[in-house]
C-alpha cells in the first residue's frame, strides 16, 4: 500500500480538484502499486453496474385510501352512506341523539332503539388512515348522505316522517351531524375505520357469495332507518 | 424542480402532497439500497415503506442538519441491520435463474445483446452479489454508497458517523476484496466454459 493511497481514491471517484489531479497523475506515472490499483479498481468499478436492481411498482400507498375505494365504487352512495351513518348512530348510542336534538328524550330512544355496536369489530386494527374516512364521510354527507338517505326511506303510516322537511331544519340537521362528526373521538374513526374495511372486505366476497353483503347492508339500512326517522320526527317536531 | 428542503419544509406543515413528491423522488434509490443490502425483494420492499413511514413520522425531528436523503438512506441501513440483526442472516446473494437460451432470450437489455453477452452479464451479476455478500457490512455500506449512490466520501462519513480517513479505508479494503474475488471468479468461469466446450467437442 502506498501512501498516496487516499488521494488516489479522490483521483478515483472525481473528487480531487484539477490542481491535485495533474500531481496525481505525475505519481501514478512513478507508482506501480497506485497505478495497478487504479486499473484494477476501474474494472472492479464497471463488473459492479452489472448487479441491476429489478424494476418495482410504488410500495407507498398510506395516504391513498386504497381499501375503501373499490366498495365505495361498487355499492351505491345510500348504502354507503347508510352504513357509515349507521356506525355513528350506533357507536354513540345515547351521545349521539342528545348531541343532534339537545335533551330531546325521544331522540335518546331512539337511538338506544337502533340496536347493538358491532362490539366484535377490534378498534386497534384499523386498515385505513381515520382522516380518509373521516373526510370520505364528510364529503358523503354533504353531498348525498341524509339527502338520499331520507329519499331511500319509505313513508308509510306507522312511518311519522314527512316528505320533505324545510329547508333550515335540513340545514340544521346536517349542521348538528358534522358538529357530531367533527368531535368524534379518534377511537371512534378507527372503529369506523375498521368496519369500513370489513364491510369492503365482504363486498370482495360478495362477488362469490352473491348477495350476502347487501342483505346485510340492507338490515343495517332498515336498523338506520327506524333510528333516523326517530330523530327527524323529533326535529320537525322541535320546529315546529 | 422544488428542493428536498422545501418539501419537506411543506410536508412538515402537514402537506401530505410534499411528501409524496419526496417518496417518488427518493423511491427507486431507496429501495436500490435495500435490495442491494439485504439481496431480497419482498424484504427491502418492507424496508422501503417502513423507512418512509418512520421519515413521515419523524419529519418534525429532523432538523435539515443534513440533507434530507442522506436522513433516509441513514433510516434505511439502520432497518436493514435491524432487519439482519433480527433474522441472524447475512446479506443473500440470488442465483441467478437457469441460463437457458430460450429464457434468456426475453431478457436480452438491447436487441442488439447477444444470448452470449446476456449469459456474460448475468454470470457477472451473480458474481458481483456473492463477492459484495462476503464482504464486512462496513466495507459492503460504502462501497454502495459511492458506487450505487454516487454520494461523495465526505456525505458517507457524515452518514456513517466516522471521520472521512476510514470512509476511504473502507472503501480500499472493500475494492481490494472484491478484485480479488472477481478475477479469481471469472478465471474459474472461463476455465469451465474451456472445460465444457472441450467436454462436448470431444
Ligand atoms: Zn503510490
Amino acid at each position: 500500500m502506498c501512501e498516496h493511497r487516499d488521494r488516489v481514491l479522490d483521483y478515483l471517484y472525481d473528487e480531487a480538484p484539477p490542481a491535485d489531479r495533474r500531481e496525481i497523475e505525475r505519481h501514478l506515472d512513478g507508482c506501480d502499486i497506485c497505478r495497478d490499483d487504479v486499473q484494477a479498481f476501474r474494472r472492479v468499478r464497471q463488473d459492479l453496474l452489472a448487479w441491476g436492481v429489478p424494476e418495482q411498482a410504488s410500495v407507498w400507498t398510506p395516504f391513498a385510501p386504497a381499501p375503501v375505494v373499490p366498495w365505495h365504487r361498487q355499492v351505491p352512495a345510500w348504502a354507503m352512506a347508510a352504513a357509515a351513518s349507521v356506525m355513528f348512530v350506533v357507536g354513540a348510542a345515547g351521545g349521539f341523539a342528545a348531541s343532534v336534538l339537545g335533551d330531546n328524550g325521544r331522540g335518546v330512544a331512539t337511538a338506544q332503539a337502533a340496536g347493538p355496536a358491532p362490539a366484535a369489530v377490534p378498534v386497534n386494527a384499523p386498515a385505513v388512515d381515520p382522516g380518509v374516512v373521516s373526510s370520505l364521510v364528510r364529503q358523503e354527507l354533504s353531498a348525498a348522505g341524509f339527502n338520499a338517505l331520507r329519499e331511500a326511506t319509505p313513508v308509510s303510516v306507522t312511518n311519522p316522517m314527512p316528505a320533505r322537511l324545510d329547508l333550515n331544519a335540513e340545514r340544521r340537521l346536517l349542521a348538528s351531524a358534522e358538529a357530531f362528526v367533527g368531535a368524534s373521538e379518534q377511537r371512534q374513526w378507527l372503529k369506523i375505520s375498521h368496519y369500513l374495511t370489513v364491510v369492503a372486505n365482504e363486498q370482495d366476497l360478495e362477488r362469490r357469495r352473491d348477495g350476502e353483503s347487501l342483505t346485510h347492508l340492507a338490515r343495517e339500512v332498515l336498523v338506520l332507518r327506524e333510528a333516523v326517522n326517530g330523530l327527524l320526527a323529533a326535529q320537525q317536531s322541535r320546529v315546529q | 424542480m422544488t428542493s428536498d428542503e422545501e418539501l419537506v419544509a411543506r410536508a412538515t406543515a402537514g402537506d401530505q402532497d410534499a411528501f409524496s413528491q419526496l417518496v417518488t423522488r427518493w423511491e427507486r434509490p431507496i429501495y436500490a439500497l435495500a435490495y442491494r443490502t439485504l439481496g431480497r425483494e419482498e424484504e427491502a420492499r418492507d424496508v422501503v415503506q417502513d423507512a418512509f413511514l418512520r421519515a413521515y413520522r419523524g419529519l418534525k425531528g429532523f432538523k435539515g442538519e443534513a440533507k434530507f436523503s442522506s436522513w433516509l438512506y441513514r433510516i434505511t441501513l439502520n432497518l436493514c441491520r435491524d432487519w439482519m440483526r433480527k433474522e441472524r442472516r447475512a446479506p443473500v446473494a440470488q442465483v441467478p435463474e437457469g441460463t437457458d437460451p430460450i429464457d434468456l432470450a426475453d431478457q436480452q437489455a438491447a436487441p442488439t445483446e447477444s444470448v452470449e453477452d446476456l449469459v456474460a452479464r448475468r454470470e457477472m451479476s451473480a458474481a458481483v452479489q456473492r463477492a459484495m455478500a462476503d464482504l464486512p457490512e462496513e466495507q459492503r455500506t460504502a462501497i454502495m454508497l459511492k458506487e450505487y449512490h454516487g454520494l461523495t466520501f465526505q456525505e458517507i462519513a457524515e452518514m456513517l458517523d466516522c471521520p472521512l480517513s476510514t470512509v476511504k479505508t473502507r472503501l480500499y479494503q472493500g475494492l481490494t476484496v472484491l478484485r480479488r474475488r472477481l478475477e479469481r471468479q471469472q478465471a474459474e468461469a472461463a476455465s469451465l466454459r474451456r472445460a465444457h466446450w472441450e467436454g462436448t467437442t470431444l
